[in-house]
């Protein structure tokens, strides 16, 4: 006994040394009372909830990807413009017609600028916008169901990057082609760019109750690069800015050759003055080929439709639908403060940043204080519309957001660093690094009539020593900072999925309460569901054999098929059963070309099978469902192509 | 010897309070499910065995019994499981003493091996439950 206790107080005269050695360097300040405090503001303890939702681009993953702040943890990848194997986008049959184009299955994109719906110039939580560059497209995600129902081509455009914006009450959501180009195409030669190519900027409609995007027309600009835009709003609602850039109509080493002239535009649209045009019937109907695809959330399943035509607005010939606003050295981001009052120009090649004034722009066109035009277009005289000038504030400008405090904070690539300045009177307040090379920043709101100006994230392309190395490819990253006092605070940097590329941000009581928990299985209209074990069925239709199984835990029916043949087209058709929430199931087939199913509860998926060889082929649950999850599998039988076997399918033998 | 370790003990949390308070207290980081699983709030989902049984009256002992046994958040579970539920009456048939017995604090654990030994994994729904099928229990 005495030896027990003598091993017990040794034990705890170690211990309690160690801990005292940790007190102490706790108390001596070796990590500083900076740290401890950013630390405490991004903690977000077990089961508990962040306070906020980031949805952040995932760029070239071509995907979205939701995550918690200000804990920086990722919650979902929202598969958008790219297939995703984990959650059969683009794999089963109910989603491929979402990535139908006019060119096609087109299993890849990239994704750059998500934006929330507004109502009254605020946020409303209702539904994300984002679109595709490289083949043209925006995309609706539901912020009920975190997926994509939506996704509209945008035809006579090219690398669709001044988009996808939305106005103060979601009347429109912009989709601006980066690149000029043949309207209509045709097969001409590269060299007679100039004066020949030209640009569209596209004004698609959104349905107030369903969200549904049409093309409503578009405006056909001169053949300049479009890079960003924002909407007016408040005083400017009814305006639609966007920056230009290769005003010098270049079509080779734009590097040098869209660097050449002292100022490019950015390009205020009169968004209401073309609805005046369109009703005044001042439009052109082209023939157009694109795609519009919606996912139904009562089938379970998309459509995709071939569009045929779109109104064209020509802005050289329409006066006062655009005017132009020279700004210095390629304008790159193009923002709108929450007045509606400012407009920020950032030159990438330029020093300083260009601030417009909406006042003043609406007192010179009144005037006619022009400098010329351009292919029909005013282009206003710059004096007249200049608000302000934000000196030498960093280098390589990028993009501007606003806390709604009156404070703008501007990003700069080339001296990784996002810098703090005041409306109005244009002086820097705060500066502070990134890590490194960043390029958009975002504040939840920082693009709305009302920011919510507690945190900002700066988007960072470059991170080479922040994380631990995994090869050639390192992640991206995002970098989270207080903004609610007078200097930024980072408090953390946590990696992305993809290029965040640009992100939204929104408080989270917005949306939680609204979030899908399951879909019901009386509401279920998939023309394959069955919703009951006693309907499970397997039909033959000449080599199509249509398998309407279900799944529950922890089994599905039928699990013994037999009678298919080699050759057969075999869809299983799959509908989850369970009416719980985060109770999905999955499926994976032996040798199936496609991705597995995941289903959630009340959902129907498909999946076509095409076994090459006869044999006995094991199907099973791929989402760790329960606790008898690995005993949900299934056997089905495939015969040579002569064979007698006769179609029979069965559960427990009956 | 004792007493030594306990001088030693204080002279710890004083030390810790001293430097740092916060490195001290060591926050309880479960309190946000208190019961596990069966702490989370779905009013919309179809309704799970241990929300079956509250809403069931001829279960009231049942659910008590659970609710004793701290066992909540087994019954909520993905499972999935199938429970041979006793309705009141099956308890009152016990001898005198026994149900009152057992929801003593002390006889926690035997409470709660009691009543699992009245959930089988799987779901013997109509058809599945057959004759000279054996069940096995969750208790093994």
């Amino acid at each position: 006994m005495k030896f027990l206790l003598k091993h017990i107080a040794i034990a705890f005269i170690i211990s309690a040394g160690l801990l005292i050695s940790a007190c102490g360097s706790g108390g001596s300040g070796n990590s500083g009372a900076l740290n401890k405090t950013a630390a405490e503001k991004v903690f977000v303890a077990p089961g508990e909830w962040d306070s906020h939702y980031a949805f952040v681009s995932g760029g070239f993953s071509g995907q979205l990807a939701v995550y918690g702040i200000p804990s920086g943890r990722l919650f979902k990848v929202i598969p958008v413009f790219s297939v995703d194997a984990e959650k059969a986008w683009g794999f089963n049959e109910e989603t491929k017609p979402m990535l139908t184009t006019s060119h096609g299955f087109i299993p890849w994109d990239d994704s750059h600028h998500p934006d929330i719906s507004q109502t009254k110039g605020e946020l409303d939580g209702r539904w994300v916008f984002i679109n595709a560059n490289n083949t043209p497209r925006i995309a609706r995600i539901s912020l009920e169901t975190f997926e994509t129902e939506e996704i509209i081509e945008i035809p006579n455009s090219a690398g669709n990057h001044s988009s996808s914006f939305v106005t103060e009450n979601t009347e429109y959501v912009v989709a601006g082609t980066r690149f000029s180009i043949p309207i209509p195409q045709r097969d001409m030669s590269i060299k007679e760019y100039k004066g020949n190519f030209k640009a569209a900027l596209s004004f698609l409609k959104v349905d107030p109750e369903t969200g549904h995007m049409n093309i409503d027309f578009q405006i056909l600009m001169p053949g300049f690069d479009y890079d960003l835009s924002h909407p007016g709003r408040g005083k400017s609602h009814g305006w639609f800015f966007f920056s230009t850039y290769n005003t010098e109509e270049a079509n080779t080493l734009l590097e040098v050759n869209a660097s050449q002239n002292d100022k490019d535009f950015i390009a205020a649209i009169n968004w209401k003055k073309a609805q005046e045009y369109v009703k005044a019937g001042k439009f052109k109907t082209m023939s157009a080929k694109y795609t519009h695809n919606i996912y139904e959330n009562s089938t379970h399943s998309a459509t995709s439709k071939m569009e045929t035509s779109v109104r064209v607005l020509d802005a050289s010939k329409l006066p006062g639908l655009v005017y132009l606003m020279p700004t210095p050295k390629s304008p790159h981001g193009c923002d709108v403060d929450p007045t509606g009052e400012y407009i920020v120009g950032s030159g990438k090649l330029s020093a300083s940043l260009t601030v417009h004034s909406f006042t003043k722009m609406q007192q010179a066109i009144k005037d006619k204080n022009f400098d010329g035009e351009a292919y029909g277009i005013p282009i206003l005289k710059f004096d007249a519309t200049l608000a302000g000038t934000v000196q030498q504030p960093g280098l390589g400008p990028l993009h501007t957001e606003f806390d709604g405090r009156g404070n703008a904070y501007t990003t700069f690539f080339i001296s990784s660093e996002v810098v703090k300045w005041k409306l109005g009177t244009w002086e820097v307040l705060d500066r502070k690094p990134t890590y490194y090379s960043v390029g958009h920043l975002m504040i939840p709101g920082g693009n709305s009539g009302k920011p919510f100006g507690k945190y900002m994230i700066a988007m960072n392309k470059i991170t080479k020593d922040r994380y631990l190395p995994t090869g050639p490819e390192v992640c991206q990253s995002a970098q989270l900072f207080d903004i609610s006092g007078d200097k930024m605070e980072l408090l953390l940097d946590f990696p992305t999925v993809g290029e965040p590329h640009y992100a939204a941000g929104i408080p989270a009581e917005k949306i939680i309460k609204r979030s899908k928990k399951f879909f019901k299985l009386e509401e279920n209209k998939h023309p394959y569901s069955v919703t009951s074990e006693a309907e499970t069925k397997v039909v033959r239709d000449g080599k199509n054999v249509h398998i309407y199984m279900t799944m529950i835990r922890s089994h599905f029916s039928p699990d013994n098929i037999e009678g298919i043949k080699v050759g057969d087209r075999v869809y299983f058709h799959v509908t989850n059963l369970e009416q719980d929430y985060d109770v999905p199931h999955g499926l994976g087939v032996i040798g199936a070309k496609t991705s597995e199913l995941l289903i959630m509860p009340g959902q129907t998926e498909t999946m076509v099978w095409e076994p090459k060889k006869p044999g006995v082929w094991p199907f099973y649950c791929t989402d760790f469902c329960s606790a008898l999850h690995q005993e949900m599998q299934g056997y089905i039988r495939v015969s040579p192509r002569n064979s007698k076997v006769k179609l029979s399918w069965s559960l427990d033998g009956e | 010897m004792k007493n030594s370790v306990l001088v030693l003990l204080s002279l710890l949390l004083f030390a810790c309070q001293q430097g740092n308070q916060q490195s001290a207290q060591s926050e309880d980081l479960s309190k946000n499910t208190p019961k596990g699983q069966a702490s989370v709030v779905d009013e919309e989902s179809a309704l799970n065995i241990l929300q079956l049984a509250v809403k069931t009256n001829d279960l009231s002992t049942l659910v008590a019994a659970v609710q004793a046994a701290e066992i909540e958040h087994v019954l909520v579970n993905a499972g999935p499981l199938t429970v041979f539920a006793p309705v009141n009456s099956a308890f009152e048939a016990l001898p005198p003493g026994t149900v009152e017995e057992l929801l003593k604090p002390e006889n926690k654990a035997k409470l709660a091996a009691i009543l699992i030994n009245h959930a089988a994994p799987s779901t013997y729904k109509g058809r599945l439950l057959k004759d000279g099928r054996k069940i096995y229990m969750a208790s093994g």
